[in-house]
């Protein structure tokens, strides 16, 4: 192996620790280094070049992510003999993304909050009902078993507020999750949960479609719940005149990678925004809209190795659609 | 002793209605519940009683509900219900006919003092 000085620096190593020997004997991580190695491999053996992210420790500093560049050598008379590779640590950069992602959930929470409000007063108004008949059963002195039930009852209630917020805070929390295995029809509706919180809001009728079989993405389960709420706001949004709004939220099945569409019957999308739309600071809500929202969920969904992109619908309105890569497809037993 | 009086309660919330007929029905009242303003308008129209209902519901809401109602020369007391009470939610709730607004969530004695006081002029 030979190294820059900023390579030693970026692993913490010095040359006479490094030279002459394979990752496997250098990194300090045997796991990290054998992903490395296999990683270099995998490339020598194809004999194409990629660029992807590793993540190697620092005595110091602890973990970090590179983002790698690595270009098979051919030396011509023996063939590929060796990779070239160029990295970057993007520590930091994705740790800013991570703060601008959970700096939009709580915004967006922030607007919904009149909706949320709205939902946990509900619970509390029969609490407050439940409780009131029962004391005013019991200082009557009748058969106290319609009370038992309607503390019951008040109970469930208190459950039904608590799960409201507990569906806020996962949202808005920073804790970054890790990408896994989730099904796409929990978190979309996870998400349409959230989004849909208050179910009167503007009188939306929402379908929601999900295949026969649970369909597996590799996913942050909090990231991919924001880009649907975000769709979700922006097609109730744009509903907001429309006298019988509708919003259809599917999932599909495409063999490689899954199809999300969230469908509105509102105005539809102008000819001369759809260009731009995914871009930052571009908003057709006027003084009300930041414009972060949908080139936020573009940086989400690329991320993820999936595209964004939206649709006219045939009659009214537009489409806005995902894609994830499918990890899995479970069959339905 | 029962009241001569039914409540009707208009709200999309089951449990809310739920909740509500049950404590009602402690303090002696008769109760008939509806889903939205259509089922009332269906079945709860021609009845003597007092209308007590949502604002916030999927359909026609319950100000759109008492406009159409007085129009109609409805004259029962109305008494709304909302979660979010502002100046201007109050107005038009008045303008269109109704009694009273209460705020959610709804304190039973006080909901039971005003019905009494607005059914105390009838016979």
């Amino acid at each position: 192996m030979r190294a820059n000085q900023a390579t030693l620096d970026l692993l913490g190593k010095q040359w006479p620790e490094v030279e002459g020997k394979q990752d496997i004997e250098i990194l300090d991580d045997l796991y990290q280094a054998r992903l490395v190695m296999a990683n270099d491999r995998t490339i020598m053996d194809t004999g194409v070049p990629q660029a992807l992210e590793e993540i190697i420790d620092h005595p110091d500093k602890g973990p970090r992510v590179f983002l790698s560049t690595k270009v098979p050598i051919d030396n011509v008379i023996e063939g590929i003999d060796g990779i070239v590779g160029l990295s970057v640590d993007i520590t930091d950069r994705k740790a800013v993304n991570e703060q601008i992602l959970h700096v939009a959930r709580r915004t967006a929470m922030g607007d919904m909050a009149a909706s949320i409000a709205h939902e946990i007063n509900q619970p509390l108004a029969a609490i407050a009902m439940y409780l009131a008949g029962s004391k005013a059963l019991l200082e009557k002195d009748s058969y106290p078993g319609p009370v038992i039930q309607s503390l019951a009852m008040a109970k469930d209630q208190c459950l039904r507020a608590g799960e409201i917020i507990r569906r806020v805070r996962h949202f808005v929390s920073g804790d970054s999750d890790e990408k896994q295995a989730e099904s796409i029809s929990f978190l979309i509706n996870e998400a349409c949960a959230l989004a849909l919180i208050d179910p009167n809001e503007n009188n939306v009728v929402v379908t929601i479609k999900h295949c026969d079989t649970d369909i597996i993405v590799m996913a942050h389960r909090v990231q991919i719940e924001q880009v649907v709420v975000n769709l979700i706001r922006n097609a109730t949004d744009a509903m907001t005149d429309v006298s019988s709004p509708t919003l259809l939220i599917t999932s599909a099945y495409l063999g490689d990678m899954t199809l999300v569409s969230v469908s509105d019957n509102g105005p539809g999308i102008s000819g001369d925004i759809v260009d731009c739309l995914f871009q930052p600071f571009v908003s057709t809500k006027g003084a009300k809209g930041m414009g972060v929202g949908l080139s936020l969920c573009r940086t989400i969904i690329e991320s993820h190795g999936g595209k964004i992109w939206v649709e006219p619908n045939g009659g009214q309105g537009a489409t806005f659609r995902f894609t994830l890569p499918t990890l899995n497809r479970e069959i339905n037993v | 002793m029962t009241s001569p009086w039914v409540v009707h309660i208009v709200d999309d919330d089951e449990p809310v209605r739920n909740a509500s007929t049950f404590a009602l029905q402690a303090v002696d009242y008769r109760v008939v519940t509806y889903v939205d303003a259509d089922d009332f308008l269906a079945r709860g129209r021609e009845q003597c009683g007092v209308l007590l209902s949502d604002v916030r519901m999927p359909g026609m809401n319950g100000i759109e509900l008492t406009r159409l109602l007085r129009r109609d020369g409805f004259s029962m007391p109305i008494i709304l219900m909302t979660g979010h009470p502002d100046g201007e939610l109050m107005e038009e709730a008045i303008n269109a006919g109704a009694d009273l607004v209460l705020s959610k969530p709804l304190e039973l004695m006080a909901m039971v003092a005003e019905i009494t006081r607005l059914t105390m002029n009838w016979t």
